[in-house]
């Protein structure tokens, strides 16, 4: 049958690479003027490495898994290929970086699917992989470095290249809870005491499963990752309820996570700052909200269409290409660049909760869907904090933002989502 | 000069408008797709008359007045391989077995741990017959058996 070589992903992915071709095309045109041959053009490198790395991806799935759900690569290629595009505009010496961390990243991917003896694996060593998270977590407590001079010492590494172990984190998180959720789903869902109108499961259930939740928030706390903090807690909550359908518990965890941000607020000097220039970031618009007051006259300046690639002046913008990069976007591709790319995001959640309706049994569904929830919640978050409509944190949006460690991660998750469809394809 | 700067500009203006149009287009394209998915999703061709629609879902997560399609011999069960796979830990592997004959639909159970139930009562021996408006009961799950 046709849909044996995944045409559909074929044709769609013309388009990222289309659109990061005429980008580049464009932006270098801006920049060197005139030209006498498209020749001459610098935007080919980037572009054929692109190209070459979406390619080897779908040829090596049309080999191996070609059930495999055909919308997710398109989608987290057009979302890369904005990130690339960004990235060569806003810093054009990370640009072969950017594309290294691709190439790395399509290697994660293509590593989760090939590597991967069964999903079913994954949930075998699942305390090893909580405890795996805690751990790094906890080195970079102790030997966290700073390479950004932002004040938080949330890296590892040496010498030029860092990695960011919350990123890991987050995903040993959701392979954990989705492995402990599916053994444990009728418990949790079923069985409890009453403490007035909500009903709790017995100790011996949540108490596990509350110690990581307590233990993952307040190292975090402790290392000032409010963003991470927030994706966590939000992992935590959407796992438990797509495993237990329990609305109460949400409602528990968010009265928790309220209780936990006032005493933040109290407790932390930075949190009342943050949640300051929300309130009202004008009156502090050249000092502490300088970066999020930037963003949004970037934003308004950007209009509907865009002030065009190239005529923006994303110089005036802290963390432009990595945590701010949708005022970049907004200001040069205008509302309907930001709005083009929010709809990607959206895509690529439906994408991932369609795989997860679609699998035969609790950890596949559970990990599909923790996989889409740290996706559109990562993105959300940041999305949110950088248009003034929740306080701001510190957190990349997946495969725009530049960063290494933020690539390699989503896509490593991107390719256990498609080993997930691949795997429910094959046994229906 | 001034002339070769127009003629840049213009094509920069089109590379802009390009850039939109690429974006959009790959977006119209996924949106085609999907909801060509979706069109043949529900118009799949059933040759026996007859759904299983959802009254309780255990913990398969299927939504109340979710309609399951019915095949001529139908297994019910946990096994993916199943004609109709339900993921409620009550149910058994195989659990039970729906079958259109002469007419009507049977259901027979298919040595179930926690036993199959029609409208409440057990089905023990062989194959009872059911009727549109019965409620099939395997684990947690209530099925309701409409045309």
């Amino acid at each position: 049958m046709l849909a044996r070589f995944r045409l559909a992903e074929l044709g769609l992915l013309a388009f990222p690479v289309a659109f990061l071709g005429v980008g580049l095309a464009l932006l270098a045109l801006v920049e060197q003027g005139a030209v006498a041959s498209p020749a001459e053009l610098r935007a080919w490198g980037p572009l054929l490495l692109f190209a070459g790395l979406m390619l080897a991806v779908h040829f090596a799935l049309v080999a191996r898994w070609p059930a495999a759900d055909q919308l997710v690569l398109p989608l987290v290629a057009a979302l890369s290929a904005v990130g690339l595009l960004m990235v060569t505009r806003l810093e054009p010496s990370l640009a072969w970086r950017q594309g290294l961390w691709l190439a790395v990243g399509s290697a994660a991917l293509l590593g989760t699917m090939f590597l991967l003896p069964r999903v079913d694996w994954l949930a075998r060593y699942k305390y090893t992989w909580a405890a795996l998270g805690c751990g790094l977590v906890l080195t970079t407590f102790v030997f966290g470095v700073d390479p950004n001079g932002s004040g938080d010492r949330l890296w590892l590494g040496a010498r030029g290249v860092y990695f960011q172990p919350s990123e890991v984190f987050k995903v040993l998180l959701v392979v954990f809870l989705a492995s402990y959720l599916a053994e444990r789903r009728e418990v949790l869902a079923l069985v409890g005491r009453r403490i007035g109108p909500v009903r709790l499961p017995p100790p011996p259930y949540w108490l596990p499963l509350a110690v990581i939740w307590l233990l993952s928030l307040g190292l975090l706390v402790i290392q000032r990752d409010l963003g991470a903090a927030m994706l966590i807690f939000g992992i935590f909550l959407g796992m438990l309820y797509a495993a237990t359908a329990r609305v109460d518990y949400v409602a528990g965890g968010l009265l928790l996570f309220a209780l936990g941000a006032a005493f933040a607020y109290e407790a932390f000097a930075h949190v009342r700052d943050r949640v300051a220039i929300w309130l009202d970031p004008w009156p502090q618009a050249q000092d502490r909200a300088y970066q999020l007051v930037q963003g949004l006259i970037a934003l308004g300046a950007g209009g509907v269409l865009g002030a065009g690639l190239g005529f923006g002046y994303p110089e005036y913008i802290p963390a432009v290409h990595t945590d701010f990069v949708i005022a970049a976007v907004g200001e040069e591709l205008g509302l309907l660049g930001s709005l083009a790319v929010v709809a990607l995001y959206l895509l690529l959640v439906y994408r991932g909760f369609r795989i997860a309706l679609r699998a035969p049994e609790g950890f596949h569904q559970l990990l599909a869907a923790g996989l889409s929830t740290v996706l559109g919640l990562q993105a959300l978050i940041i999305l949110g904090g950088s248009t003034r409509v929740i306080p701001l944190t510190g957190i990349t949006l997946p495969f725009i933002s530049y960063g290494g460690s933020s690539l390699l991660v989503n896509y490593a998750m991107v390719g256990l989502l498609l080993r997930i469809s691949a795997e429910t394809a094959r046994s229906a | 000069m001034s002339a070769l700067d127009s003629s840049v500009d213009a094509l920069i203006l089109a590379l802009r408008l390009g850039l939109i149009i690429v974006l959009y287009g790959f977006l119209l394209a996924v949106f085609l797709l999907v909801r060509r998915e979706l069109r043949q999703q529900v118009t799949k061709p059933s040759n026996v008359p007859g759904h299983l629609v959802v009254v309780e879902g255990g913990s398969t997560g299927l939504p109340v007045g979710h309609a399951l399609p019915l095949q001529a011999v139908t297994a019910l069960g946990r096994a993916p391989s199943c004609t109709l796979p339900l993921d409620d830990s009550f149910v058994s592997a195989t659990h039970a077995l729906l079958t259109w004959r002469d007419g009507r639909w049977w259901l027979r159970d298919a040595g179930s741990t926690n036993g199959t139930f029609l409208n409440q009562q057990a089905v023990v021996d062989g194959e009872v017959p059911v009727e549109y408006g019965d409620v099939v009961g395997l684990g947690r799950l209530r099925l309701k058996l409409t045309p």
